[in-house]
């Protein structure tokens, strides 16, 4: 199957007063149609960059693309026209900060309303704006689908709790009909109650609609609820790929292992990963993750290891790939 | 907090601060070297002339109870009389009020007009050889001073060009007094040759009051479009491809503006103190000239007249900037 | 600091603003060396009136025959004066009361504000020129009334500061560790409400030599003699369109002075302020 989301060797730097910050180095993304994809790395792995870069709102004069491509159903998103009409028709987005993502001088209904009006696909699969009425109803039912009045429409962001304006946010992610959804972080900025309470919903219509998400996150907990397949970053680059399942229970690479077992677990105290994060200005050469791997060999320092099959439908970047069972206490 | 209840509250300040202001203004005028009786009388006049007066404005009186005299006097609406026009002060008052109203609203309207667009595309293209020069400009609009530029203006317009008038608000006599604005009176009574006439003696003065203005607009404008630029939801609807066009100019034209009403109640202040220099020079018939006037000519009850009404004007646009702000930003930060 | 300093020079703006402020200061206090003419402030030679510039008078003679440049370069020492020192009273004046005010925010801090809101519901040009008006021509006049109409906008402005700084968690660590009131305000408050003070200093001097220069022109401040900018405008007005340069030279000179305080201005709050975008 084509993939829907199609990120290849994708290379990325942010020139800063200090240097190059090399962000992203040769990514490799898949999102194929249907299922929801984790993309798991801890702050600062470069994550939201990729994300952005996805999405066109990369600081301008700042970021630099090195290469490689990304293509949404294979349109390339890092050219102008193509691009530009994909987005909010086949590519939405769910932000992390659901306060901020709306202007606070207009009324929900405006800004959906205006979503509909200039992104809503037509009938027939034209991609111009509907009839007022069936515009409505979409929005209506679609409301209803978060589990949101209709008075909602009327109000302010700011009358607004942070898990109603979460759910406002899906259902404009979804409103357009996409083949994929963005989300980045989405429930980082609320409680653990509502967090899962999103996140189901947010998997049930994804599910019921056809609808990929690629689904950013540190929380691995999050990823667990709702993920497929996931793809683990470290330090800009990818490390290790796989069904959620085999991922959780048997990771392959040391970074993954370590932190899986870093999750906090009743009975043990949580085992933390020496060492930090490699400033992107100075990455180590070869695997960037070889400072902190207890596996580190002299290969390691040198050569990057490529993703690699390492099992059906799984992908380690490692020069000593090894499987071991981790056990997840929660289900 | 809802419109009504700050319509209420400011209501309510109105006396106390009216009142704080009045007694400031009396003590002024009457802390002066000079007998206001004497001064009113003139210097040829009698004694006798010198104590009618006195005892006719009641200067004979004990200090306080001038004050509370006064002060019944304006609650039953009446003012006083001009020393110097001889008019009951109301009615000067009243003449000159529409008259500064409508060379603000017309210096205000001139710099919305230019200001908001400029500062948008300054905030859009940063950094852009327009950026630098309309930076260059608005510095400099807000360091020159009204009546010199207003004399440079009259100096060019007027008097090496002959384009415009040189002073005055129209020539001949003015329109039906309906609104007393004249522009609007000539509309309505459809006397054309007035309308142009007003819109002439109109110019200038609004230009230089306009300028440091439209600075400011300018400005503000650009800062609020910088900042708005970059806020979380431009990102977001950029992201969902909202189209350019209408994130500029529906939303973030809408939070730029927000930042700028927030200073029209400053930017008005500038407007009602730059009348004072701006009518001087123009001979304008207005309320700050008439203030310059009345101080100048130790008028005090005309003084105090043009005080209560300047504090007034400017507590009346200070509780509109409020609801207008409510109206724009519905957070009501207040 | 040496950052900060760092920044402020590579602001083009701020520079030129101090490139004008510079030889302005140094002008005003060696104007008795740099002016051509200097007895031209109280001498008059009614035989050169009104000339138009020539090598003789770089910027012309007025009505009284005397050198325009020498006036203006004295003019200089009396505007800079006039300024500096309002704007120093006023902060003198409108700061404390601004903190106490602030930090305490009981019935007299009410009653304070209240007072200050009065002063600046009239534009402060008018209630200059009354005062101004009432004591009479003369420099400490003119900077009385101007002082007296500025200190309300300086307490306004740090009673706002201070309030919102109270609530500021190093505020109530501070007071919990027993700092006395005194203490809390003077060491804690009064350093992180000083950026936008300094910010609308520069700005203040500008705005003062505007007010200044309108009180010359309406015949009130200093005296009719004194070389004072405004009123060598106002001078000049009854002798146009002839003697255009008449009001030409104290007008660029206002507008160069305003203009490089301005930019300075603007220069520090680009660099100690930038979140306050407000006016000034």
């Amino acid at each position: 199957m084509a993939a829907i989301l199609d990120v290849g060797e994708f290379s990325l730097s942010f020139r800063t007063a200090k240097g190059t910050a090399r962000v992203l180095d040769r990514i490799n993304l898949a999102v194929r149609p249907g299922e929801i994809v984790g993309l798991v790395g801890e702050s600062g792995c470069g994550k939201t960059t990729m994300i952005r870069a996805i999405l066109g709102t990369l600081p301008e004069r700042v970021a630099q693309i090195e290469g490689g491509h990304i293509l949404v159903d294979g349109v390339d998103m890092l050219g102008g026209k193509g691009a530009q009409s994909m987005r909010g028709r086949d590519v939405t987005f769910v932000p992390q900060d659901p306060f901020a993502s709306f202007n606070p001088l207009f009324r929900i209904g405006t800004q959906i309303r205006d979503l509909m009006r200039w992104r809503a696909p037509g009938p027939n699969g034209s991609r111009s704006g509907r009839s007022p009425q069936i515009v409505e109803a979409a929005v209506s039912a679609m409301l209803d689908a978060v589990q949101l009045p209709p008075a909602i429409l009327a109000k302010y962001p700011h009358e607004l709790s942070g898990g109603q304006r979460q759910r406002v946010l899906i259902a404009m992610a979804l409103l357009p009909q996409p083949r994929i959804i963005i989300a980045d972080e989405p429930t980082t900025a609320l409680d653990v109650i509502l967090q899962a309470q999103i996140l189901s919903l947010l998997r049930r219509l994804a599910v019921e609609r056809g609808v990929s998400v690629l689904f950013a996150t540190h929380d691995l907990a999050a990823a667990w609820e709702i993920c497929d397949r996931v793809t683990v970053m470290y330090a800009g680059q990818i490390v290790e790929v796989g069904r959620r399942e085999v991922f959780f229970n048997k990771p392959h690479h040391p970074y993954t292992r370590m932190l899986l077992a870093s999750l906090p677990e009743p009975g043990r105290n949580p085992r933390v990963i020496p060492g930090g994060v490699p400033n992107p200005l100075h990455p180590p050469e070869g695997c960037r993750f070889n400072p902190r791997c207890p596996n580190v060999s002299a290969a390691c320092t040198e050569i990057r290891p490529k993703l690699s099959a390492a099992g059906s439908d799984h992908l380690v970047a490692c020069h000593h790939p090894g499987a071991s069972d981790v056990r997840i206490a929660h289900a | 907090m809802n419109w009504l209840s700050i319509v209420a509250i400011r209501l309510l300040w109105f006396i106390p601060t009216l009142f704080g202001l009045l007694a400031i203004v009396f003590v002024l005028s009457r802390v002066v070297p000079v007998d206001p009786a004497h001064l009113a009388a003139g210097e040829q006049a009698s004694f006798e002339q010198v104590q009618r007066i006195r005892a006719r404005f009641g200067f004979d009186k004990p200090l306080p109870a001038q004050f509370v005299n006064y002060l019944r006097d304006v609650a039953s609406g009446e003012l006083g009389m001009s020393l110097y026009t001889q008019r009951p002060i109301v009615d000067d008052l009243a003449s000159r009020l529409p008259a500064t109203l409508e060379l603000i609203l017309t210096a205000l309207l001139l710099a919305a007009l230019f200001g908001i667009p400029l500062g948008v595309l300054c905030g859009l293209h940063r950094h852009s050889w327009l950026d630098h020069i309309l930076r260059v400009i608005t510095v400099s609009g807000l360091a020159v001073a009204s009546f010199w530029l207003a004399m440079q203006l009259q100096l060019l317009f007027s008097m090496k060009l002959g384009w415009l008038p040189l002073a005055g608000r129209i020539e001949g006599f003015p329109p039906d007094m309906i609104t007393g604005f004249l522009l609007l009176d000539a509309l309505i009574s459809g006397e054309g040759d007035l309308f142009a006439s007003a819109l002439r003696h109109l110019a200038l003065p609004a230009l230089t009051l306009a300028l440091p203005a439209a600075a400011s607009v300018v400005r503000f404008m650009r800062n609020g479009v910088i900042g708005a630029i970059q806020s979380p939801s431009v990102a977001y609807q950029t992201a969902m491809g909202f189209p350019r066009w209408l994130i500029v100019w529906k939303y973030v034209l809408r939070l730029a503006l927000s930042t700028t009403v927030t200073q029209l109640g400053l930017i008005f202040g500038f407007l009602l103190a730059g009348t004072v220099v701006v009518e001087t020079v123009f001979d304008w018939p207005g309320l700050g000239g008439y203030a310059v006037r009345s101080i100048l000519q130790s008028d005090y009850n005309a003084v105090m007249g043009f005080t209560l009404c300047a504090g007034a004007l400017v507590l009346v646009i200070n509780l509109f900037v409020d609801l207008l702000q409510l109206a724009i930003d519905p957070r009501g930060s207040v | 600091m040496r950052e900060l300093l760092g920044r402020f020079a590579r602001d083009r703006a701020a520079l030129l603003g101090l490139c004008i402020i510079g030889p302005l200061v140094l002008a005003a206090v060696f104007a008795q060396v740099l002016a051509p003419y200097p007895n031209d402030v109280v001498d008059f030679h009614l035989e050169r009136r009104l000339l138009p510039p020539s090598a003789d008078a770089l910027l012309g003679t007025d009505r009284m025959g005397s050198d325009i440049l020498s006036r203006l370069l004295f003019g200089a020492r009396t505007t800079l004066m006039l300024a500096g020192v309002t704007v120093g009273l006023a902060l003198l004046i409108g700061v404390p009361i601004g903190l106490v005010a602030g930090y305490y925010d009981n019935r007299m801090s009410e009653a304070l504000m209240r007072i200050a809101e009065i002063f600046l519901a009239v534009p402060q040009i008018v209630l200059a020129i009354a005062i101004a008006q009432t004591l009479g021509p003369s420099i400490k006049n003119a900077i009385l009334a101007l002082t007296l109409t500025y200190w309300p906008f300086w307490a306004r402005l740090v009673y706002a500061e201070t309030r919102s700084m109270r609530n500021e968690i190093f505020i109530e660590s501070a007071v919990a560790l027993g700092a006395s009131s005194w203490r809390v305000v003077v060491l804690h408050i009064l350093p992180a409400i000083a950026s936008p003070i300094i910010v609308r200093t520069s700005i203040g001097m500008g705005a003062t030599i505007l007010t200044a220069a309108t009180l010359g022109f309406l015949g009130l401040g200093p005296p009719p003699t004194a070389p004072e900018w405004g009123r060598m405008i106002s001078e000049s007005r009854e002798h146009l369109p002839e003697a255009w340069w008449y009001a030409l030279a104290p007008g660029v000179a206002i507008f160069l002075t305003v203009l490089g305080f301005n930019l300075v201005g603007d220069g520090l709050r680009d660099i100690l302020d930038p979140r306050s975008r407000r006016g000034p």
